[in-house]
């Protein structure tokens, strides 16, 4: 079958394990305002513009993005077979190692679990280790296809309260965090990824909230860490057209303050606040 | 001849008895004077360096005073004066030898006068025979490294190997502890870096396996990279032998040596290597002795010099585009210096003009056919000034006695490194900038003969006019397929004209009985991009250009798995002299954890299973480089790798410090 993806970025050495081949996949049922890859919560195709390459030459006539003679133009987006994909993925096979492989990131790559689970399929029978980056934000039977395949999540925890969850992200975390105590329960390793907005998330009661919630999973994740926010996703929307939609003066969180915040976290999600 | 030998000992002689003897600062134990200011020459004098006709810095010298001791060394070569049957240069070589390895014993004891009384006893000992402790071999190693090249400095090889017997004895007596030896040698490396930094050719190759297939890794291989990781600064330039039986140890010590970012270790990988020497017909027991020459290049320990000459393959292409005949350059200085401290002077290419290698705008076919008539053409011409230069050195070719007497086949013969005795000298070509030299030849492919988007003609007039005016045009060939991507369309030239390299030299190897060792290596690239207008690759004049198999800077953007990948198309193992891939990686993609040293060693294992024979992995933070380029002063210690040699970053020419910058990977 076919899936949606909008990048293939080889030699991670972020997105969990080793060394891995990333593939960022299409759509996202989540506006988080801080949102670093913006072009990725559209299921739809769409251009950016990168105004330092273009040269004014007007080939494109503004949308003509296959005739951009350098580059300017793209096209964010593009379908691609299953075992086109794996094929693509196993070019990098020889340094993966025992630790490495391949990480399914978006957008939410979740939304497309039918065609992660075939590409799964493919991938493992080579041997090659799969791993989910996710924000829980779909509805459990899609983990459920994909758990035969893949037992390794980076799982987003954004806001611990509901509310004010829906009006950093678009929607409340209820369902987030049932996926996430229900991938607990599965036994599968989880890596908890929770990116750090100044104003927005960056205060000790809110990490003391979100260790909360951890500490009662029904296992302990493997690793819990704090992503400082980065403004690559402010120049991805000036390529595409859109507005960022941040709402933070402030949104940066320097490394002493994340030191801080890591510490306040791990104590909150060992029960010793 | 005999009154060039005769010359010679009385011009190391008298260096000998002139030259400073300087005691270690209060606690260390290696004397022995460090800059060439250091030295009152006589103006009378010809520059040291110029004592012999030939090479004398570009391979590792011999290591016969470490078993025998200066004056066991002179002794020896007096004895073998009077055998039988020596030729009359013979027993002057021998006999030369044997006067200054006595003044070098002489020189050593003068040292005893200057050293503190600890230190007096393994001074004296060095004057009056053999090293017998590990403090003693370095002692005596430095001072004829020192020695060696005054005024310069030289290649050193496998140094591990050599002083292990004395680090494993002390070991045994109990007279020496682990951290004693290492603290020798971080004093050891402080001293190379007191005595010059960069393109020093100090170069030391560890570990390796031997003809048996056993590991020859020993904890003085360990020691030496822990050394590195201490001192961290440039020199000396550590290389490592990869094999699949390598101790585990040394091999995570390597890649922290990596973690570092200066482009050290350099990795060099023995089954990828060893093989081809001896399918080549070089005895396995030389093939396992390979080492870096002083640069990336190959030399064989102790059994061969070195001698090489290089081709530009960009300089080739455009030749080939104008029919022999370059357009001129926009009329500004294209001289080049290598470092701020070094004057403009070599201006051209080597290659010589005139040759028109016919017409190429009608096929594709006939532009490839094209190149390689002009490439050919090229290459045979530099393989024949080679060869004359071979000829002339064995005619004429000079070595001191105490680079020739260092080795044991010498020692024994009378003959002379230079001249050619030793057994596998080395012979190399080496071929630059094949990558942006076939990425040219890609971009004509698919924008000229396969799009049909431009006419030749007008390709050359924007090439004449280094693009001005053709931007859309250049944009495009921008974006035609490039070597390092992992993408057929630009990995197939590549790897094509590797072949055709190594089959010329195949060729003229055969024809000439003289083997010639290839190796894509170019290391004037940054002059090259002076000296080369604008190319069909969309590069402008003046615009980085690959050095040896890498990408041109900024044109591989997938990453160093598509970039390895990419390299592997080709052959490289026909080029055993050999074919470095440098990959520099951006700092957070590699921090110091046990993570990315899990990742550096998932690379380097791969390289091997992919048939690279040499891996070059730099980590660079690019903000602080651009940071060190405002404020020089306080960027002093950022080390970079260069080609062969590592060096301090604020050192480097404004056009070499933007080359390192856009070689980082995306």
């Amino acid at each position: 079958m076919t899936g949606r993806i909008f990048q293939i970025q080889r030699f991670c050495t972020h997105d969990g394990p080793g060394l891995r081949t990333t593939v960022f996949m299409k759509g996202c049922g989540l506006k988080c305002q801080w949102c670093h890859n913006p072009e990725g919560i559209s299921w739809e195709y769409q251009l950016m513009r990168n105004q330092k390459k273009c040269i004014a030459c007007m080939r494109c006539q503004g949308t003509q993005w296959e005739r951009c003679p350098s580059g300017a133009l793209q096209q964010v987006g593009m379908d691609i077979e299953a075992a086109t994909l794996a094929e693509l993925v196993m070019r990098d096979a020889p340094f993966y190692g025992t630790d490495g492989g391949v990480t399914f990131s978006g957008g939410e790559s979740m939304l497309q679990a039918d065609f992660l689970a075939e590409t799964m399929a493919l991938l493992s029978s080579c041997g090659i280790a799969s791993v989910v980056d996710t924000a829980g934000f779909v509805p459990f039977s899609a983990y459920e296809k994909l758990l035969p395949y893949c037992n390794h999540f980076l799982f987003d925890v954004k806001l611990a309260d509901k509310e004010k969850h829906r009006r950093f992200t678009g929607q409340d975390n209820e369902l987030i965090l049932s996926n996430l105590f229900r991938l607990s329960q599965s036994g599968c390793r989880l890596w908890i990824r929770i990116p750090v907005i100044g104003q927005i998330n960056d205060d000790e009661a809110e990490l003391c909230a979100i260790g909360r919630i951890l500490s009662k999973l029904p296992h302990p994740p493997e690793k819990v860490e704090l992503l400082p926010y980065h403004d690559m996703g402010r120049e991805k929307c000036i390529q595409l057209g859109t507005d960022y939609p941040l709402a933070s003066d402030s949104p940066y969180v320097d490394n002493d303050r994340l030191h801080t915040l890591q510490q306040i976290l791990e104590q909150a999600c060992t029960g010793h606040e | 001849m005999l009154n060039a030998i005769e010359h010679s000992r009385a011009l190391v002689l008298a260096l000998l008895e002139t030259l400073p003897v300087k005691a270690p600062a209060a606690g260390n134990v290696i004397a022995g004077f460090e800059k060439e200011t250091d030295i009152d020459f006589d103006p009378a004098w010809p520059h040291p360096f110029f004592l012999m006709t030939g090479d004398n810095r570009h391979y590792p010298m011999g290591t016969t005073y470490l078993r025998m001791g200066f004056s066991g060394v002179a002794a020896r070569a007096e004895i073998n004066a009077n055998r039988p049957g020596k030729t009359s240069v013979q027993r002057a070589n021998l006999l030369a030898a044997a006067d200054e390895y006595r003044a070098m014993a002489a020189f050593a004891l003068r040292h005893a006068d200057v050293v503190s009384e600890e230190l007096k006893p393994d001074y004296i000992q060095l004057a009056k025979g053999n090293p017998l402790t590990f403090r003693q071999a370095v002692q005596a190693f430095y001072l004829m490294w020192r020695v060696r090249a005054v005024g310069c400095t030289g290649s050193i090889g496998r140094l591990d190997q050599h002083l292990f017997p004395f680090y494993q004895a002390d070991l045994a007596a109990g007279r020496i502890t682990e951290d004693d030896a290492l603290k020798i040698l971080c004093e050891l490396w402080e001293k190379f870096n007191q005595v010059n930094s960069g393109d020093t050719l100090v170069t030391i190759m560890l570990g390796g396996r031997n003809e048996l297939g056993e590991d020859d890794t020993n904890d003085l291989s360990c020691l030496m990279l822990r050394a590195s990781l201490q001192v961290r600064k440039a020199e000396p330039h550590i290389s490592v032998r990869f094999h699949p039986g390598m101790r585990p140890d040394f091999q995570a010590l390597a890649s922290q040596v990596h973690l570092m970012g200066h482009g050290q270790a350099a990795l060099y990988y023995d089954e990828n290597i060893i093989p081809v020497l001896v399918e080549q017909g070089i005895p396995i027991e030389y093939a396992c002795r390979y080492c870096t020459n002083g640069c990336t290049e190959v030399v064989l320990d102790g059994a061969g010099k070195i001698e090489f000459d290089n081709i530009d393959a960009v300089k080739v292409m455009e030749l080939t585009l104008f029919r022999g005949v370059p357009p001129a350059l926009p009329g500004e200085n294209i001289g080049y210096y290598w470092t701020r401290n070094t004057p403009p002077e070599e201006r051209k290419s080597g290659l010589e003009t005139g040759y028109d290698s016919g017409d190429w705008q009608q096929s594709y076919d006939e532009l490839q056919s094209a190149f390689d008539r002009q490439f050919a053409y090229q290459v045979n011409r530099k393989l024949r000034l080679l060869m004359e230069r071979r000829k002339n050195m064995q005619t004429y070719g000079l070595a001191h006695g105490l680079l020739n007497a260092s080795f044991d086949s010498l020692l024994e013969s009378g003959g002379d490194v230079v001249r050619g005795d030793l057994p596998c000298d080395v012979w190399m070509l080496f071929a630059g900038s094949l990558p942006t030299a076939a990425d040219s030849l890609t971009a004509l492919r698919q924008r000229v003969f396969e799009e049909k988007e431009y006419t030749s003609t007008e390709i050359l007039d924007a090439l004449k006019s280094n693009f001005e005016g053709y931007e859309i045009m250049r944009q495009q060939l921008l974006q035609a397929a490039k070597f390092g991507n992992d993408d057929d369309a630009g990995d197939a030239e590549p790897a094509r004209l590797m072949g055709l390299f190594c089959d010329l030299l195949d060729a003229f190897s055969k024809e000439s009985g003289v083997l010639i060792w290839p190796a894509l290596i170019g290391y004037l690239f940054v002059q090259e991009a002076l000296f080369t207008g604008a190319t069909p690759d969309g590069r402008k004049w003046k615009d980085p250009i690959g050095e040896h198999f890498s990408p041109t800077p900024g044109r591989a953007n997938q990453g160093p798995t598509a970039l390895m990948l990419s390299a592997a198309k080709a052959p490289l193992k026909r080029a055993f002299g050999v074919a470095p891939v440098h990959i520099s990686l951006p700092r957070n993609a590699a921090r110091e954890d046990a993570s990315s040293l899990q990742i550096l060693k998932n690379l380097s294992v791969a390289a091997e299973k992919l048939g690279l024979n040499m891996l070059d992995i730099s980590i660079y933070d690019a903000e602080i480089m651009r940071k060190a380029q405002q404020d020089p002063e306080h960027h002093a210690d950022l080390i970079v790798r260069v080609w062969g040699y590592s060096a301090r970053f604020v050192d480097l020419s404004d056009e070499m410090q933007e080359h390192v910058i856009a070689r980082i990977l995306a």
